[in-house]
C-alpha cells in the first residue's frame, strides 16, 4: 500500500474494478512499505 | 511523495499498458484509494525459485527457523558460470524491451530484480516508478546507481540515465563491488551528502579508469573487483571502461541495451567447462592455435565452431549449448536451444552435436559427402565438420 | 583497526589511516605477473566474497537518573525492545546496522562494549537511580565516536544517527560536554533527534543539541512515549541508511551548500510531520498519582 497503514491478516480491500482482495499474510517489508499476500477471484497475489 | 494523484495516475496507466514482456511483475489491479488517500495494487506472486539480487550480491539470504524464531544464513549463489552470464543477457534484454515500450525504469537499484540462480532467468519488480520517458514523479533513484547528471542535480530521470544504471548493475553482477568506490572514496570514509554529490557526481572517477588511478580497488576491502578484473576479458571490460569515463558525462556515449546484450552472448558461448572442473572463459584458457584452446591446469584441449555470422568461435566441450539466434540471422532467441554437444549414447567417447531445433540441417560426415540431420537426430564431430543451417553455416 | 591507536589524537590517527590506504592501493597498478607471486590467483568467477556493506552506527543516549523510575522507565525498556525488530526491517541490505546504547545517571555506562549489529541486538532491561550526568555523557560519546573507537568500520560509514532521551535537567556542565561533543566530525555530520519525557524536561536545551527544534519531539504519557520513540528512531534509521537523493526543481547544479545537513533538514520535516498525525490524549506521566 502507499502510505504507512498497516493491514490486518483477515482483512478486506477493495478493488476498483470491483471485488474484494483479502488479506492472508506479509510477503515482506522494505524501504518502501509492506508487501502482503492477498487472496482474490480463488488465486493468490501481492498487494503493495 | 511528490504528487500522489499523478503517481497513481501513472500505476493505473501502467496496469492498462500493460508489461512490456513476462519478465516483468507488473501492477494488474488497482485498489478503491481509502480516505487518507491509501491505495496500493495487486501483482504477481514472485516465484520461491527466484533471489534477490541483493542477497546474491551479499552471498547470503537470512531464513527464519520457525522452530527458533532466530534468523539463519542460507548461501546464495549461481549454480554455474552459463546462469550468472545469461542473467546478464536477461537483464539487459529486459531494460530493451521497457525502454522499446517508450518508458524507463528511474529508480533502477539492487532491489528491483530477482534472478533465478539456476538458469539465469530475470524478474523484474518494484515497478513503481517505471513511467514514460520523461516523466518524473518524484524519485530520483539511488546514489551508486543514478547517473551522475541525476545526482549533481541537472537532469530528470529518463532512458538515457536508466542506461547508466544498467551499467552499474552489471558491474556490480560481474565484478561484485561498486565501479566508482576505490582509494579515493574510502578515504573520506563519512557519506556525506557532501561526499555522495562529490563521488557519484561531480567528481565520479571508474575505479580501471585507464587515465587517472587515484580511485583504484583497495586490497582488503574491494578485493572481488580487484580478482574479477583480472578473468574478464577484453571485449567486456572495455564496455564497462567507455560506459564508466566518457560515459560519465555523455550520456549517448554509454552502451546501449542491445549491445549489452550480445556482448554477454558473446561472452556465453565463450565459457568452456573443463572435465577437469575448471570453468571459465575463453579468456582464461591458453590459445594453442589460432582455432584450439588448451585448458592450463590439466592440459585438454577444445576444438572450435565457427559460425558464418560471428566474428568469434565456439569452444567445444560436453554440454556446450548454442541457440537459435547463432543458427537463423533474424533471431532474436537467446534462450532457446538449438544444438548440443552429446556423447554418443550406444558409443561412448565419440562426441557429436545434437539437433536440438526445428529446422533440418545439412552436415558434412567424415565420408565428406552432406546428408540431412532432422531434429532431434545427432552428427559426429569430426575435423572437417560442416553444417548448413540455412542463412547461417558453421565450420571447424 | 588497532587498539593502540588509542593514545593519539583522532586527527593523527585518521592520516595514519590514510596513508595505509595510499599504500595497498599502489600495489594495484603493479603488473600483472607480480601479483601473481605474491598470493594464489583463485580464478573461478563465480568465486565471490559479499560486496563490502556500508555501516550505519545508531547511538541511544538514554538518561536513567532516578527521575525516570517507574512508568517512564518501564515503558521506554518495553518500547526498545519492540523497536528492534522494527529498525531490522529498515536497514537496506547493502547497509549494515549497528546499535549502541549509552546510559547516563550518576555514571556514565554503555550497555555493550561495542556497537552490535541490529540482527543480533538483544536490549538490556535498564534500571533508574542517581543523577543525571549528560555533560560526562556527551564527552564519552565524543571519544567514542571515532575510527579508532566505535566507528571502525573499514569501508565507507552513513553518518551516525544520534538519539537523546532524557526526563530533566542535567545535573553536570552539560555544556562543556557539549562544546566538546561539538568538535567531533561524526557528530557534526549525524542525524540528531532528542526526546524530552515529561514535564521537567527541556526541550529548548535539547535543541541545543540537535541543531534545530523541529527534531526535538516531547512525550507527556507512557502511549507518547512509545509513540515518539518509534516515530524518531525509525525515521531517522531510514533517512540515516539511505543514500539521499536530490533532485533539484530548477535542474540547476547542486553545490556543497545545498546539500549540506538535508537529511538532518528531512529528519526535522517528517518527524513533525508524523508527530502531528499523531495526536493522543491518554494518561499523562505527572498525574494521576
Amino acid at each position: 500500500m502507499i502510505r504507512m497503514t498497516e493491514l490486518s491478516i483477515g482483512q478486506e480491500v477493495e478493488l476498483e474494478l470491483g471485488g474484494k482482495a483479502k488479506v492472508a499474510g506479509i510477503i515482506g517489508s522494505g524501504g518502501q512499505g509492506t508487501v502482503y499476500l492477498v487472496e482474490y477471484n480463488a488465486m493468490k497475489w501481492a498487494l503493495k | 511523495m511528490k504528487d500522489p494523484e499523478q503517481f497513481k495516475a501513472n500505476i493505473k496507466r501502467n496496469i492498462s499498458d500493460g508489461a512490456p514482456s513476462n519478465k516483468f511483475i507488473w501492477p494488474r489491479y488497482l485498489t478503491k484509494s481509502m480516505e487518507d488517500g491509501t491505495f496500493g495494487y495487486l501483482m504477481e506472486v514472485k516465484p520461491d525459485s527466484f533471489d534477490s539480487f541483493v542477497d546474491i550480491l551479499n552471498t547470503y539470504k537470512l531464513k527464519v527457523d520457525p522452530l527458533t524464531g532466530r534468523a539463519v544464513r542460507e548461501p546464495v549463489r549461481f549454480t554455474d558460470l552459463k546462469a550468472m552470464v545469461t542473467a546478464c543477457i536477461n537483464i539487459a534484454n529486459a531494460f530493451r524491451q521497457l525502454h522499446r515500450a517508450g518508458k524507463s525504469y528511474q529508480d533502477l537499484n539492487d532491489g528491483g530484480f530477482f534472478i533465478n540462480t539456476d538458469t539465469g532467468a530475470v524478474l523484474v519488480v518494484d515497478c513503481d516508478n517505471i513511467a514514460p520517458d520523461g516523466a518524473n514523479f518524484g524519485i530520483g533513484g539511488k546514489p551508486g546507481y543514478m547517473a551522475p547528471e541525476i545526482v549533481r542535480g541537472i537532469a530528470k530521470p529518463d532512458t538515457q540515465t536508466d542506461k547508466y544504471s544498467l551499467a552499474v548493475v552489471l558491474f556490480k553482477l560481474l565484478f561484485r563491488g561498486d565501479p566508482m568506490e576505490g582509494e579515493k572514496v574510502v578515504k573520506d570514509v563519512c557519506l556525506t551528502e557532501a561526499a555522495e554529490l562529490k563521488h557519484y557526481g561531480s567528481e565520479a572517477l571508474f575505479v580501471y579508469d585507464p587515465n587517472d588511478a587515484s580511485n583504484r580497488p583497495v586490497r582488503g576491502i574491494h578485493d572481488n573487483v580487484i580478482k574479477f578484473w583480472r578473468i574478464y576479458p577484453d571485449y567486456i571490460k572495455d564496455a564497462f571502461i567507455k560506459s564508466f569515463t566518457e560515459g560519465l558525462t555523455d550520456p549517448n556515449k554509454r552502451i546501449i541495451e542491445n549491445e549489452w546484450q550480445q556482448l554477454f552472448m558473446r561472452l556465453r558461448t565463450e565459457i568452456i567447462a573443463c572435465t577437469c572442473g575448471r570453468t571459465n572463459f575463453t579468456s582464461m584458457f591458453e590459445k594453442q592455435d589460432s582455432t584450439t584452446y588448451r585448458c592450463p591446469k590439466c592440459g585438454m584441449t577444445f576444438a572450435t565452431l565457427g559460425f558464418s555470422n560471428k566474428e568469434y568461435r565456439m569452444p567445444l566441450y560436453i554440454g556446450c549449448k548454442f541457440y537459435e539466434c547463432d543458427i537463423e540471422q533474424n533471431s532474436d532467441d537467446f534462450i532457446g536451444v538449438a544444438g548440443e554437444l552429446v556423447e554418443n549414447k550406444l558409443k561412448p567417447g565419440v562426441l557429436g552435436i545434437r539437433n536440438s531445433s526445428e529446422k533440418v540441417w545439412n552436415v558434412k560426415m567424415p565420408d565428406n559427402q552432406f546428408y540431412k540431420v532432422d531434429p532431434g537426430k545427432g552428427c559426429p564431430i569430426w575435423p572437417g565438420l560442416e553444417i548448413d543451417f540455412g542463412d547461417v553455416t558453421a565450420k571447424i | 583497526m588497532s587498539k593502540k591507536n588509542k593514545g593519539k589524537n583522532p586527527e593523527q590517527a585518521v592520516n595514519e589511516q590514510q596513508a595505509a590506504v595510499e599504500e595497498t592501493a599502489v600495489e594495484n597498478t603493479a603488473p600483472a605477473d607480480d601479483l601473481d607471486d605474491m598470493f594464489d590467483f583463485d580464478d573461478d568467477p563465480l568465486g565471490a566474497t559479499g560486496v563490502s556493506r556500508k555501516s550505519l552506527v545508531i547511538f541511544f543516549l538514554i538518561d536513567t537518573s532516578g527521575s525516570m523510575k517507574g512508568t517512564k522507565m518501564g515503558e521506554l525498556n518495553t518500547v526498545m525492545e519492540e523497536l528492534i525488530p522494527e529498525i531490522r526491517k529498515v536497514g537496506e541490505a547493502d547497509t549494515e546496522v549497528k546499535l549502541a546504547v549509552l546510559t547516563f545517571s550518576t555514571d556514565v555506562k554503555w550497555m555493550y562494549s561495542e556497537p552490535i549489529a541490529i540482527e543480533d541486538f538483544e536490549w538490556a532491561r535498564l534500571n533508574a537511580k542517581g543523577v543525571t550526568s549528560m555533560g560526562a555523557a556527551f564527552k564519552e560519546l565524543n571519544t567514542r565516536m571515532s575510527r579508532n573507537s566505535f566507528l571502525n568500520s573499514p569501508s565507507l560509514s552513513f553518518a551516525p544517527v544520534i538519539f537523546l532521551m532524557t526526563d530533566g535537567y542535567p545535573s553536570d556542565d552539560y555544556q562543556a560536554g557539549l562544546k566538546e561533543l561539538s568538535t567531533n566530525s561524526w557528530y557534526k555530520f549525524g542525524l540528531k533527534a532528542a526526546l524530552g519525557i515529561g514535564n521537567e524536561a527541556n526541550d529548548d536545551m535539547l535543541a541545543e543539541f540537535t541543531g534545530s527544534k523541529d527534531t526535538v519531539v516531547h512525550a507527556y504519557s507512557g502511549n507518547q512515549l512509545a509513540q515518539m520513540i518509534k516515530i524518531v528512531a525509525v525515521t531517522a534509521s531510514q533517512i540515516g541508511s539511505k543514500s539521499m537523493t536530490l533532485a533539484d526543481q530548477n535542474e540547476s547544479e547542486l553545490s556543497d551548500e545545498d546539500v549540506y545537513a538535508s537529511k538532518q533538514k528531512m529528519l526535522g520535516q517528517q518527524i513533525q510531520e508524523l508527530v502531528n498525525q499523531n495526536e493522543s490524549d491518554d494518561v499523562s506521566f505527572d498525574t494521576g498519582w
